[in-house]
C-alpha cells in the first residue's frame, strides 16, 4: 500500500516535472507498454523495452499489480495480492511483540506468497487443519 | 483502519502435512474468501510464531508485522480483533 502510494505519487511528480522540464514527453510512449516515456524516466524503467527486467511482464502490468518492473525475481501475484513489503523490514524474533520471519506459503492460485508483503495492513493469521 | 485475514492450513482433510493442492480446494470449500488460504505442511507458521498447530490458533499482525498477540481456541479471533481495535487506537 505505502509502495502503491510511492508509485502513484511518483507519476504525478514525473507528470509535473516533464511539464517544466520540457526534456520528455507525456504524450510519448516509445515503447508502447502503457507508461509514457515521462514516467519511465522516473521509475527508471527502459523507454525502449516494454518489459523492463525481462520477467516476461510488461512494466504496465507490474504496475498495475504492485510490483517491482525492475526486478524479474518480484512478479505479479496471480491472485492479486500486492507487492507491499517495504524493503526494510528486520525479523526480531518469533515471540508476541516480534517482527514476524518473512516466511513465504504457497496460496491457492499456486504461487509462493512473502508474508512480508501484506504489510501495511493489519491481519488475523488464521492457523487451522482442513475440515 | 485496513484489516485481512491470512488463512493457513497446516495440515489437508485426510491429515496429511497441507500442499497447495489442500488449500486450493479449501478455498472452494469456505466460498472463495478474498483473503489468501494458504497451505504450510512444513510448519513455517509454527516456526515463525507462538502458534503450535493447535487446531484452530490466530495471531494478530501489525501493519509493520509485528506478533501483537496470539491465541488457541475456537473463536479467538474475536480476542485477536479486540487486540488489534486497541492497537489501533480504536
Amino acid at each position: 500500500m505505502l509502495r502503491k502510494g510511492l508509485l502513484l505519487f511518483s507519476l504525478v511528480w514525473s507528470i509535473s516535472a516533464c511539464q517544466t522540464k520540457g526534456d520528455c514527453s507525456t504524450e510519448s510512449d516509445a515503447d508502447s507498454d502503457g507508461v509514457n516515456d515521462c514516467d519511465e524516466e522516473t521509475l527508471g524503467t527502459d523507454p525502449e523495452s516494454a518489459d523492463s527486467d525481462g520477467d516476461g511482464l510488461s512494466d504496465r502490468e507490474e504496475i498495475d499489480c504492485v510490483s517491482d518492473p525492475l526486478n524479474a525475481d518480484e512478479q505479479c501475484y496471480q491472485c492479486g495480492w500486492e507487492h507491499n513489503d517495504p524493503g526494510d523490514l528486520v525479523s526480531t524474533g518469533s515471540e508476541v511483540g516480534d517482527v514476524i520471519e518473512n516466511i513465504q506459503l504457497v496460496d491457492q492460485c499456486g504461487d509462493m506468497v512473502d508474508i512480508w508483503d501484506f504489510h501495511g495492513s493489519y491481519h488475523i493469521l488464521y492457523l487451522t487443519a482442513a475440515w | 483502519m485496513d484489516f485481512g485475514f491470512l488463512f493457513s492450513l497446516f495440515e489437508g482433510r485426510s491429515g496429511n502435512p497441507a500442499v497447495a493442492e489442500d488449500c486450493a480446494s479449501y478455498y472452494e470449500t469456505i466460498g472463495q474468501p478474498t483473503f489468501p488460504v494458504f497451505a504450510d505442511g512444513n510448519g513455517l507458521i509454527a516456526g515463525a510464531t507462538p502458534l503450535i498447530q493447535q487446531n484452530p490458533e490466530v495471531c494478530a499482525l501489525s501493519p509493520e508485522m509485528e506478533i501483537i498477540s496470539c491465541y488457541q481456541g475456537h473463536n479467538v479471533y474475536r480476542q485477536a480483533m479486540e487486540d488489534i481495535k486497541t492497537h489501533a487506537g480504536l
